[in-house]
């Protein structure tokens, strides 16, 4: 009873409800910035690119049964440098922490809020995640898989109830973009695939470590037809300007969206309202993992004292930026190199470093 | 305190009356038995606790009138004036030695009658429990409209009972133990060998043993001190007066607890999925047993979301609605002289004393109050123009849903809940509502169950073994094949599966 676990399902919930949280909501605007129409083609090849990182990282951990990633990095690195690694990520999360925590405060501020405070939003958000964030990964599993089906659900219900006014010949024509383009829109799908790297703090306790790959793959599966879905979606809803001008496409669909005979209108507000719980279960295991960074580093035994030392931190950090523009163009490139960093390079030293010592060994 | 009784049977007599300071229902009856070498008897009990006829007869009018006894000398026989009135001089069908005067003492205060020899380092305990106790009867808050209609009483070798007629297996546990340094409650534990978790029943037996009070009077004070976490609004311990759902959850691998003097049964694990159960789900068919299961998950939110969201959405977000329902409310409020904060706060203050005055007291009296909280001042707040006439419904609506979770203890949970709602929303709004239902969803992750996940089976735990089947909606019971996962039952199987389906 005292050594957390976590089942395959509670696996694929975490991934897939970290994966998917506030990045969504401004992705169609991002993609069709870069790549008009065929915006799809960066989501499917960043689908197909992360599975491979996906298998390496469960192949490192199969490499090291019974370790968690701390030991193992410890092993293969040497304790300096996954010291240095492990600030990187420390770094990282927080940076992406208060990148998530202020742009909700804006979007809440903007759609549901007007005269309430930035800064009563923001921390009212942080201290309530940390209530959750100071548990073990089994706790956080949980609260995952109880957010879960809002993720999933909310995506298949926007796309029925966009469907009676969307025109598919929208989606028509593809393969008309510059392909040149590709790399600035592989950055912004990459990034929306950031949060995988959760897998490192949840792997060692899962119950079965034999079906862990298959689940995992699955989790990015879902999450790529999501992505599509919602995009195709956009699509069929606006023009590409529309797209292209508006920052948060979706909840300009959910604005669209008059049923007739519906009791709501206006749904962006409520929309908004409870993606919060979605983005919340983006923000908790990011923060969780900061705070298991900082306890291993200070040697602490649990890791409760550092999230509470961590709200004000996040909070000054999350209202530094003096508006959103520069909250978008500082920060997020901030974070978007870290997060190459932290989602791309990080495993692969891993696992090849791993290889040649196991190689020597041998 | 003495340890082991004397020989003397004056001086276990005087013992036996300092014991109980002198105390005026304690009888003492002394009786003489033997012709030639008469010996001195004390038949030891406390008035009321016995079952004074059973004493009569068969105790003392067994012992007065046995040839074999009149006879007994010590020299004619091999055996001891022991051994020869457990043979020949008693009817009662339980008697046991004993030596030690602890447990003699116990077994007065629990109703059993003493018998103390002259000459004899040994006494009898001999089973006359009795007094007065209800018969049973119907239950009194989970009735159902098909099912047995048997309910728990105050008298634990009842209730016990009730559940083993229930269970004809030999692989039944009933583990009794004893609760409260004055008060020795008796309490039961229950569970089936076989199918239980020995983890679980070891840490159930643990956490009645760790408890440390003078007195037990009903099984929710056990509740409150066996449960994980004591702080929190919402039950992790489930109760019921209903045999059938005790056999029932027992066949689910889960444990009971019965108190004597309590007719309320004690289930663990609880979780949400089994707070969401009733009984009457069995017995009723399939579809319509799924149709209030669903209802009922949809009750609980009402319970404590549409006052909440009643003031967001007039305080905050009114451009939300459709414009003919803003002119309807705007029309409704535009007499009521507070903001829809305070007027909530009103209507829900009203309604909390007028539920506790009809829970205390019963009758025609009661009904009054109903009429009276309900529909006169119901209909004059409306019509003095304080609260709106949606706010009543509203308040209507989320105080019957109360009455619809099977569970009254997890509704309260969720009616206390409410208020920090109300203040969540009339201070920001929607937003404010989504962190409660985040802090509400983290509440709910955090919280165990005796080790087992509070949030089971839609946290995870369970889903593999179909738990979703006999939660969130009932399936046919053919399709019940394995027993729920949350409580990791030794044996999954309940029944065949049938493979042509």
């Amino acid at each position: 009873m005292k050594d957390p676990k976590i089942s395959n399902i509670q696996i694929r919930a975490i991934l897939v409800s970290t994966i998917i949280g506030i990045g969504i909501l401004s992705l169609p605007n991002q993609l069709a910035t870069a790549m008009d129409k065929d915006g799809w083609i960066p989501i499917v090849l960043s689908g197909l690119l992360i599975i491979p990182m996906i298998i390496i990282i469960n192949k490192i951990f199969e490499a090291n049964p019974g370790k968690d990633f701390f030991m193992i990095g410890n092993e293969t690195l040497g304790k300096f440098f996954f010291t240095i690694i492990l600030i990187i990520y420390l770094t990282y999360y927080i940076a992406v922490c208060s990148y998530i925590s202020r742009l909700l405060g804006e979007l809440i501020k903007g759609f549901l809020l007007p005269e309430t405070p930035i800064q009563l939003i923001v921390f009212l958000f942080i201290l309530s995640s940390s209530y959750v964030a100071v548990s073990e990964i089994n706790i956080i599993a949980r609260v995952s898989y109880l957010i879960y089906p809002i993720v999933i659900g909310f995506g298949v219900l926007l796309f029925l109830v966009s469907l009676p006014g969307s025109d598919f010949t929208n989606i028509l024509p593809v393969f008309q973009s510059d392909l040149s383009q590709l790399p600035e829109g592989m950055k912004v799908a990459l990034f929306s695939f950031a949060g995988f790297e959760v897998l490192f703090f949840t792997i060692p306790f899962v119950e079965d470590n034999r079906r862990m790959t298959k689940t995992s793959i699955s989790a990015i599966v879902i999450v790529t037809g999501l992505y599509l879905v919602l995009f195709l979606v956009t699509l069929t809803q606006f023009s590409i300007q529309q797209i292209k001008s508006d920052p948060f496409p979706l909840l300009m669909i959910a604005k669209l969206i008059d049923l007739p005979g519906f009791f709501l209108q206006n749904l962006d507000g409520l929309v908004m309202s409870i993606w919060v719980a979605v983005i919340f279960s983006t923000f908790t295991p990011l923060y969780y993992s900061s705070g298991k960074i900082l306890s291993k580093l200070f040697k602490t035994k649990t890791h409760a004292i550092f999230i509470l030392i961590l709200v004000p931190v996040i909070y000054f950090i999350a209202l530094r930026p003096k508006s959103i523009v520069e909250l978008n163009t500082l920060m997020s490139s901030v974070v978007n190199y870290l997060s190459g960093v932290v989602v791309l390079i990080v495993p692969i030293i891993l696992f090849v470093v791993g290889r040649i010592r196991g190689r020597n060994k041998q | 305190m003495l340890k082991n009784i004397s020989k003397n049977i004056a001086a276990n007599i005087q013992y036996i009356k300092e014991e109980f300071k002198g105390s005026d229902d304690l009888i003492i009856r002394n009786i003489e038995v033997g012709d030639i070498l008469p010996i001195k008897l004390a038949v030891v009990f406390i008035d009321g606790l016995i079952n004074s006829e059973y004493v009569a007869e068969y105790v003392i009018g067994s012992l007065l009138s046995e040839e074999e006894l009149k006879s007994f000398t010590v020299e004619g026989y091999k055996t001891t004036i022991l051994e020869s009135i457990k043979e020949h001089g008693l009817y009662s069908t339980e008697i046991k030695d004993e030596s030690q005067w602890e447990p003699i003492i116990d077994a007065i205060l629990s109703g059993d009658t003493v018998l103390l020899i002259d000459n004899s380092p040994t006494g009898i305990i001999i089973g006359t429990r009795g007094g007065p106790g209800r018969s049973v009867g119907e239950p009194q808050t989970e009735t159902v409209i098909r099912g047995p209609r048997d309910g728990f009483t105050e008298t634990l070798k009842h209730n016990t009972t009730m559940v083993r007629r229930r269970i004809r297996d030999t692989r039944l546990n009933v583990r009794m133990h004893k609760v409260g340094r004055r008060s020795k409650t008796s309490v039961a534990v229950l569970y089936i060998d076989d199918i239980a978790d020995e983890k679980l029943v070891n840490e159930v037996i643990k956490r009645i043993e760790d408890v440390d009070i003078d007195a037990i009077l009903d099984s929710s004070m056990l509740e409150n001190l066996i449960e994980d976490n004591y702080l929190s609004p919402f039950p992790q311990i489930e109760n019921t007066e209903r045999p059938d759902a005790v056999s029932a959850s027992l066949y689910e691998g889960r444990v009971a607890l019965l108190v004597d003097n309590s007719p309320f049964a004690l289930l663990v694990p609880a979780t949400i999925g089994t707070l969401m159960q009733s009984s009457e789900d069995y017995y009723t068919r399939w579809i319509e047993a799924s149709l209030v299961r669903i209802f009922r998950i949809i009750g609980s939110f009402l319970i404590f979301l549409p006052g909440p969201l009643y003031v967001a959405l007039t305080a905050y977000h009114p451009g939300l609605l459709p414009t003919k329902l803003i002119y309807f409310l705007a029309a409704s409020r535009i007499n009521v002289p507070f903001p829809a904060i305070i007027e909530a706060f009103l209507m829900e203050t009203t309604m909390e004393l007028i539920r506790e005055a009809g829970t205390r007291i019963s009758g025609p009296i009661g009904t009054t109050i109903g009429i009276v909280g309900g529909l006169i001042i119901g209909q004059a707040a409306v019509e003095a123009g304080i609260v709106s006439p949606l706010m009543i419904i509203i308040i209507a609506v989320s105080t019957i849903a109360t009455f619809v979770l099977p569970s009254y203890d997890f509704s309260a949970g969720f009616r206390i809940v409410k208020f920090g709602f109300y203040i969540l929303a009339g201070f920001l709004g929607l937003y404010g509502i989504t962190i409660g239902m985040i802090l509400l969803m983290g509440h709910f992750a955090k919280l165990n169950s005796f080790g087992i996940p509070y949030s089971s089976p839609y946290s995870g735990l369970g889903i593999d073994e179909g738990d979703i089947k006999d939660t969130l909606v009932k399936a046919p019971i053919q399709r019940l094949w394995l027993r729920p996962g949350f409580t990791h039952p030794k044996n999954i199987q309940r029944m065949r599966r049938d493979k042509k389906k």
